[in-house]
């Protein structure tokens, strides 16, 4: 060992990692995209649609369990739990003007919209809008309650 | 609303509140209503005082407009099925005659609520509902701290719930990390050297088992539960921030400084212990002092 004197602990101040998942512009634009993408015409989604698809597009591993599940090829129920990043990440869009919240629904604003489009001109997130074309419409109020127990 | 219901899911919350209720009335007490067979009639549990349960985990982050209309909307509806099923639960109360029913949610935010509770037992006294006691019918809204010793006894035992199995680390895992890993072996092995002298390959051993073990754990929790993991990595930085002022009250920093931070970081993480097992909990500790080591969040000099 060296001698104790010499030695000094240093605790570095070093920003942390923040996962991609956890930042604000990625989780935004995941909503933005989810409502464009899954509502068509309406332009508005169910808050608690919102809050799942945004939990299943974060977990591309799973994408398949997910998609047995709302295409009806299994009764196994995956776990979707609570996700407060996701509720702040709205807030967050109403903030800067790209969702509003109206009677529990997501509304996607012009700015959401054009967002939305600048995402997809640039060929980003394309393997999320994939997902969702492929199954987002399947997330129905029944899947909704049997993966949340009605509760929601 | 207690810290410990905050983070549930609506499924987490109707599990908890089984556990808490059985353990008030006792299992001789209480009911739970199946429903994987044409559903549960619009009650999730009933006692032999003639309590029917219902409960819902709100939806977060709306405004108190959205947050009263959808209580009113469960409270509505779940009210209704009880004529609407009027013959078919009226078999499974048997004896039981019903003189309350109670919506169980985290919290009551709004006396408004209260209200319309009261509005709504009187429409269903008018109902003339066969197994209702029409005199002392009510209709409440509650949340867990009615029910305190069940409410403790639940959290005791749902806070096993979260028990990750911790990976068990071979030599051969070891070997295969270091080779993909070397600027982190590299860090271990000078600090090793210099925190433990001859201890040090008994030492380095241990840390690289735990970095590999904790990274595959917070993996897991981040995926499976985001919000807990954001306490616990919140936690962490807390924890070496106040690190940095205090290793200058330490005389050496030796393999004693060592066995400081790990008993520091298992004070830290305590106050966490609520939501995870005694294993999972166990694991932090020494687990982020090995991150540390070997990311360069402590270094040595």
């Amino acid at each position: 060992m060296q001698d104790d004197n010499k030695i000094k602990a240093v605790i570095s101040d070093k920003a942390y990692p923040v996962p991609i998942e956890m930042r604000p512009l990625w989780r935004i634009c995941l909503i933005v995209t989810s409502i464009a993408v899954v509502s068509g015409d309406k332009k508005f989604l169910d808050s608690k649609k919102v809050n799942i698809l945004v939990w299943m597009l974060i977990r591309k591993k799973r994408w398949e369990e997910y998609e047995k599940y709302l295409l009806g090829r299994t009764n196994d129920i995956p776990l979707v739990s609570v996700d407060t990043a996701t509720y702040k990440a709205v807030e967050f869009s109403i903030a800067k003007g790209f969702v509003l919240l109206k009677d529990g629904r997501v509304h996607l604003t012009d700015s959401g919209q054009d967002l939305h489009e600048i995402l997809v001109k640039n060929e980003i997130m394309q393997d999320e809008m994939s997902f969702l074309h492929q199954v987002g419409k399947k997330l129905t109020g029944n899947k909704i309650k049997g993966l949340t127990g009605g509760l929601l | 609303m207690a810290s410990f219901i905050e983070n549930m899911s609506p499924k987490e919350w109707e599990a908890f509140c089984e556990i808490m209720l059985r353990h008030h009335y006792g299992a001789k007490n209480f009911w739970i209503v199946p429903d994987q067979d044409g559903g549960d009639l619009g009650l999730e549990f009933y006692t032999i005082d003639g309590t029917i349960f219902q409960c819902y985990y709100p939806v977060q982050g709306v405004e108190m407009k959205v947050y009263k209309q959808k209580i009113q909307k469960k409270i509505r509806e779940d009210l209704k099925k009880l004529k609407d099923n009027e013959k078919e639960i009226a078999k499974l109360m048997d004896d039981i005659v019903v003189s309350q029913w109670v919506l169980l949610t985290p919290e009551n935010k709004s006396k408004d609520l209260i209200a319309y509770c009261n509005k709504k037992k009187k429409e269903t006294v008018s109902e003339n509902i066969s197994y209702i006691d029409n005199n002392d019918f009510v209709v409440k809204i509650e949340t867990a701290k009615t029910y305190r010793d069940g409410m403790l006894f639940a959290q005791s035992v749902y806070s096993s719930a979260i028990d990750i199995p911790l990976m068990e680390v071979t030599d051969e895992d070891k070997t295969k990390w270091l080779s993909g890993n070397s600027a982190f072996s590299n860090n271990i092995d000078r600090k090793s050297n210099s925190l433990m002298g001859e201890k040090s390959k008994i030492f380095k051993g241990k840390v690289i088992a735990r970095y590999i073990q904790i990274d595959k754990f917070l993996e897991q929790l981040r995926d499976e539960h985001p919000d807990l993991y954001e306490l616990i990595e919140d936690s962490a930085r807390a924890q070496l921030e106040n690190m940095q002022e205090a290793w200058l009250f330490e005389d050496k920093i030796d393999s004693e400084f060592v066995k400081g931070v790990v008993e520091n970081n298992k004070q830290a993480f305590e106050k966490h212990s609520k939501f995870m097992s005694d294993k999972n909990m166990q694991s932090l500790s020494f687990g982020y002092l090995s991150k540390w080591i070997a990311e360069c969040y402590m270094d040595f000099e």
